[in-house]
């Protein structure tokens, strides 16, 4: 488990470069501040039971993919550009053994910032006597934990894919606007659009729907929408019935998939590649 | 079973080919130079061993295991100063060596190995990325030899190092060798290559132009020295004879006059003979500076980086 050794110093690394202090702050101040907007939103009236929560959640799709992204984009091309990979690999580790330990360690450096930031929102809600619903917090942060993993299975992918660390942030970047901004929705629709004789039909296929919501972001927000009460309020309400690609399965399969894709074409990629 | 075999290696970056049906034996238990000048292919060569590029092809073996496939358990029993390396960021002297030690599941004083390649404990106490490329140099000796390997693959191991860094280094593979390990190293100094190397093998172009024991090799620089005679006090008659008379004698390649001196390129055998032929054409010899061709000599000339 050679893995774990290296995932361990990638954590170690994290705090020695201060860099889980700085992304823990931007989180506590972030998360702390919405807390605190919400309840005063509230205030006097009573907010309703998940509100915090759903606030809560509302921030961390935007901000822990930024975090999650622009925290690992570095790593893997880091350590071969600067040199230190030839170093690591003098060691008995196999090339696998960098890339998951980096997703690890980065994970749970990233896992660490939710956990101050949702921590402090927490002490900050409790205080201004905001309705705190604990189930629903509890389910918001392990969302925002899974959907931070995806972002950086996604960074390391591309981090263990190109050869300069200019490559991989200009892709993580895109990445990020790619899925949190959903401009992956011009992919079927270019693709329906060309099949349909370069023009758009009336109403779009199925199908087209179908890949849409295979964005991991898209996939998180049906799970907020399906479970949370006062979900994200920029989150389509589901219908009574939703389509297969709108149920919770098919966007925990979405997830899963984007946790476990990009490492592994990335470790494909990485394993065949000159150092 | 060798300790490093590779055969009819070649590795193309491009255009550039690094190097070309590459075949190299380094046994078991002995110190290995290998030489080349800059660009040779050394480092391409050291990186197929430790599967850091994979060649194009033909094979390499270390201690028996292919290089492609049993990448950890050769990293397991390798001990490696790699080339274009940087240290770890952030991480101090300790740290390095407590990670390594962990890495390779062994139980070693870092203390002991900081001392063995001359670093201090304030030295090991700082960041290792404020260290001088020799420090770094002394630490990542140490790394490698976390472990006790069987065997060592050293890139240049002596960049940067001091001429006692350079020393301690060649005492350290002395030790290494005679704990009974297999040393490579690769260099494009002969000078250290020379004093501590059972074998060596010069690369060029890719290529292994030769491989020998450094005894062997001066076997092959031949036997031919160069003498240099004062004959200053000569009457000038006899001086301007004295290339032609000197020319004759067995042995002799030639003879040259070059202002108070004459030079004559001759068999080692023959350097007595040519200075009694000078006494006996009444020549004064006032001195007698005698060299023979270096290994350095040899270097230049069959890696043709003659300046």
């Amino acid at each position: 488990m050679s893995w774990r050794l290296v995932a361990r110093k990638d954590v170690a690394d994290a705090i020695r470069q201060y860099h889980l202090h700085l992304t823990g702050v931007v989180a506590v101040l972030l998360f702390g501040g919405t807390a605190y907007v919400t309840s005063r939103t509230f205030e006097g009236i009573g907010a309703p039971p998940g509100a915090v929560a759903g606030a809560l959640a509302t921030l961390g799709t935007f901000l822990v993919p930024l975090l999650a992204a622009g925290f690992s984009q570095g790593d893997v091309v880091g350590m071969r550009e600067r040199g230190d990979l030839k170093l690591l690999l003098g060691l008995p580790f196999a090339r696998r053994d960098v890339i998951l330990g980096s997703v690890a360690g980065r994970t749970v450096v990233v896992w660490a910032s939710v956990l101050f930031g949702v921590g402090a929102a927490t002490l900050v809600a409790l205080a201004r006597g905001a309705n705190v619903a604990f189930d629903f917090l509890l389910f918001a942060t392990g969302m925002i934990g899974v959907i931070g993993a995806v972002f950086v299975a996604i960074a390391i992918g591309i981090s263990a894919s190109v050869s300069t660390e200019t490559r991989a942030g200009a892709l993580a970047i895109a990445a990020y606007f790619l899925f949190v901004f959903q401009l992956w929705n011009a992919i079927p629709m270019a693709a329906l659009w060309a099949v349909n004789g370069f023009a758009l039909p009336p109403s779009s296929p199925t199908w087209v729907d179908v890949v849409i919501n295979c964005n991991p972001v898209l996939a998180l927000w049906n799970v907020f929408a399906a479970v949370l009460p006062g979900n994200p309020s920029f989150v389509a309400r589901l219908p009574s019935t939703p389509p297969v690609y709108r149920t919770v399965p098919f966007a925990v399969g979405v997830l899963a998939a984007w946790l476990v894709g990009p490492v592994a074409l990335g470790a494909r990629r990485f394993d065949r590649t000159d150092l | 079973m060798a300790a490093i075999q590779l055969d009819g290696v070649t590795k193309r970056f491009g255009a550039v080919t690094a190097l070309q049906t590459l075949d190299l034996t380094v046994e078991r238990g002995e110190i290995f130079g290998f030489l080349g000048p800059n660009g040779a292919g050394k480092s391409t060569a050291i990186d197929v061993l430790l599967d850091f590029v994979r060649p194009d092809a033909g094979t390499a073996s270390v201690l028996g295991l292919d290089s492609a496939t049993r990448t950890v358990e050769i990293r397991r029993r390798t001990g490696v100063l790699p080339d274009g390396y940087a240290v770890f960021p952030a991480m101090t002297g300790y740290d390095h060596l407590e990670f390594a030690i962990e890495a390779a599941g062994a139980d070693e004083d870092p203390d002991a190995l900081l001392e063995r390649v001359g670093l201090t404990r304030s030295e090991a106490a700082r960041e290792a990325e404020s260290y001088s490329k020799g420090m770094a140099q002394r630490l990542t000796l140490a790394v490698a030899l976390v472990g006790e390997p069987d065997l060592l693959i050293l890139d240049e191991p002596t960049t940067g190092l001091d001429p006692g860094g350079a020393r301690r280094m060649r005492e350290i593979i002395q030790a290494e060798c005679d704990r009974g390990a297999t040393v490579f190293f690769s260099s494009h100094i002969l000078a250290q290559v020379e004093a501590v190397c059972d074998r060596v093998g010069i690369l060029r172009d890719g290529q292994l132009v030769t491989v020998d024991t450094i005894d062997g090799l001066r076997d092959a620089a031949g036997t031919e020295g160069e003498l240099r005679l004062r004959i200053d006090g000569s009457p000038a008659a006899v001086r301007t004879s004295l290339p032609d008379r000197v020319s004759q004698v067995a042995g002799v390649d030639r003879a040259t006059l070059d202002g108070d001196a004459l030079v004559v390129t001759c068999d080692d055998a023959a350097k007595a003979r040519a200075i009694a032929a000078c006494l006996e054409a009444g020549a004064t010899v006032a001195d007698v500076e005698t060299s023979r061709r270096s290994l350095e000599d040899l270097f230049v000339a069959v890696t043709g980086d003659d300046p």
